[in-house]
């Protein structure tokens, strides 16, 4: 039990969180810091869906440029100061996200992932050619600092850092209470579940409505952070990313998403030093990783040492 | 006013297939009824038209009074109606107290802002449910268990923990498909015991099984299905008496 409590997912994540930044100091640091808070914000958000509820999202990518388009479209054309903005687009993608997950999560399985892939698409496809809004493939310019308090890297990453840890901790939260368990609980027998007393439907779309939001956040956070948007950020590549950086991570896992949002901001990384093997990369990362550790990484710990302490 | 659960003219075909026909059968409280028929009879279906999983094209189910046909699966169960089902459903990945807490999810509690927050009142209820929850376990032999993956179980104690779980429900009725099913002797008997220690404390119990020592040891009363017929209704052993009976289920080497 103490082992378990020191490692608590926000307990871990406000260490790294405080811990990292001071370690790499550098304003390059701080900026790959800030992409492994995005990372994470939108792997936890996921893990609702594809760890817990057991169903395969392939939404995530495009709820996220939903998130970050929402806040540089209102915020580049002075529609909403940039504060607004930011909390708009969380808010935004939430609503779509309900939608989304109105018309598919009443689908089995595999049509459900379909369907998530599909709006996901869709979704991509709108950035690149509602040009006049998007500013098209080329992407989008003149998205101001979110305010004068948050100019600069570090500035940036508490912002960063204190929504994930938030995030982390909302999670945590949902993770242990009634309705985390019965969403777990969906996520293994539905006829039980249901049997029990569990609205299995209701219970999904809050999960899949939450995990719009993580994105939102992270959409957000990202647009002010690089001051601009392209859609090729989005797209299926990336939708397949998140699937693959959860997994590897562990999905449903305390640490899935930690682990995770690690692996794919280290892949990040490789990928800008060896562009075009990028997917090169993420196949045999993965295709390893499912083989070494079939309950992710995050589930290693589990596997390895008795479950818990009577 | 009805106690317990009525089922009144209850039909249901398939594709034109008639699987029950005007089946009528009560379950009184405090009372253990077994349904018993061949393969193919209706049983689970009936099953599932009780518990909400299916829709009967005629009839009416009540629960302690309250008429429920119609009524989603997940509002049966806050209306105090608990079932098992034929094939082991245990909820993997959550350990054995986890799974009995689930059991209790249809009695209410905190709902989806309480998920968001873990206010101090849900963090209360989770103490209450988990202390009910052990009072269970320890009821059915598995504290020991508790904190164990509840995949981690031998089958006989996985089929005892969906006992365990369906009286988290608190109960007015009691649907058990085929709780001893692939059971051994010594199993089935706790099985059994359980199941009668369940309907002395009031509640209502319908008892799907095929194993016949268990189903003549605890039952008041078996009703009997054939073909979607309720052949006869009766003690046990009025029930092993009757030629009908035989000819369609017990078979002639059965005692």
């Amino acid at each position: 039990m103490a082992v378990s409590r020191v490692l608590s997912p926000p307990v871990a994540t406000g260490v790294l969180l405080v811990a990292l930044p001071l370690v790499f100091v550098s304003d390059y640091a701080h900026s790959v810091l800030v992409q492994f808070c995005v990372m994470l914000l939108l792997l936890t958000g996921l893990d609702f869906i594809n760890g817990h509820a057991r169903m395969i999202s392939l939404a995530q990518a495009g709820l996220y440029g939903l998130g970050a388009y929402t806040a540089g479209i209102l915020s580049a054309r002075s529609i909403l100061p940039p504060v607004l903005a930011f909390v708009c687009a969380p808010l935004l993608v939430t609503v779509v996200a309900l939608l989304i997950g109105s018309a598919s999560l009443r689908l089995r399985a595999t049509y459900f992932t379909m369907a998530t892939l599909a709006a996901g698409y869709v979704l991509y496809l709108l950035f690149g050619r509602l040009t006049w809004l998007t500013g098209g493939p080329n992407g989008l310019l003149g998205i101001p600092p979110l305010g004068e308090a948050v100019s600069g890297t570090t500035a940036m990453y508490v912002l960063a850092a204190a929504l994930a840890f938030l995030g982390v901790l909302v999670a945590h939260n949902v993770a242990s209470s009634r309705a985390g368990r019965a969403l777990r609980a969906l996520g293994s027998s539905e006829p039980a579940a249901v049997a029990s007393g569990v609205p299995a439907y209701r219970l999904r779309l809050f999960a899949f409505g939450l995990s719009g939001c993580y994105a939102g956040v992270a959409g957000a956070l990202q647009t002010f952070h690089d001051t601009f948007v392209s859609p090729s950020s989005f797209g299926f590549f990336t939708a397949v990313l998140f699937v693959v950086g959860l997994t590897v991570g562990g999905a449903g896992r305390p640490t899935g998403p930690l682990i995770g949002a690690a692996l794919l901001t280290g892949l990040s990384q490789l990928g800008t030093e060896y562009a075009g093997f990028e997917s090169l990369i993420v196949g045999v990362v993965f295709l390893v990783a499912v083989q070494a550790f079939p309950d992710g990484v995050g589930g290693l710990t589990a596997r390895l040492a008795p479950r818990r302490a009577r | 006013m009805s106690e317990g659960l009525v089922i009144t003219g209850v039909s249901k075909s398939f594709g034109g297939v008639r699987v029950l026909n005007d089946v009528s059968l009560t379950v009184r409280p405090a009372m253990v009824t077994a349904l018993i028929g061949p393969n193919g009879a209706g049983k689970s279906t009936l099953a599932n038209i009780v518990s909400g999983f299916e829709r009967p094209d005629r009839g009416r189910i009540e629960v302690a009074g309250r008429d429920l046909t119609g009524q989603r699966p997940e509002l049966r169960a806050s209306a105090g109606l608990a079932r098992t089902f034929q094939n082991l459903e245990i909820f993997k990945g959550l350990t054995v107290l986890e799974n009995v807490m689930m059991g209790a999810y249809g009695r209410g509690g905190s709902g989806l802002v309480g998920a968001l927050l873990a206010p101090p009142g849900a963090r209360r209820e989770e103490r209450r449910l988990r202390t009910a929850a052990r009072e269970l376990l320890e009821r059915f032999g598995l504290a020991d268990s508790a904190d164990v993956p509840v995949e981690s179980l031998p089958f006989g104690q996985a089929k005892l923990l969906e006992l365990a779980r369906v009286l988290a429900l608190d109960p007015h009725v009691v649907v058990l498909d085929e709780p001893a099913a692939g059971l051994p002797a010594t199993s089935a008997r706790m099985v059994g015991e359980q199941v009668t220690r369940m309907a002395r404390a009031g509640v209502a119990v319908l008892l799907i099984e095929h194993n016949m020592q268990l189903v003549m040891e605890v039952s008041d009363h078996i009703a009997v299905l054939d073909h979607g017929e309720l052949l006869t209704v009766g003690d046990p052993a009025e029930v092993r008496a009757d030629p009908r009976v035989i000819e369609a289920y017990l078979g002639e080497g059965t005692p």
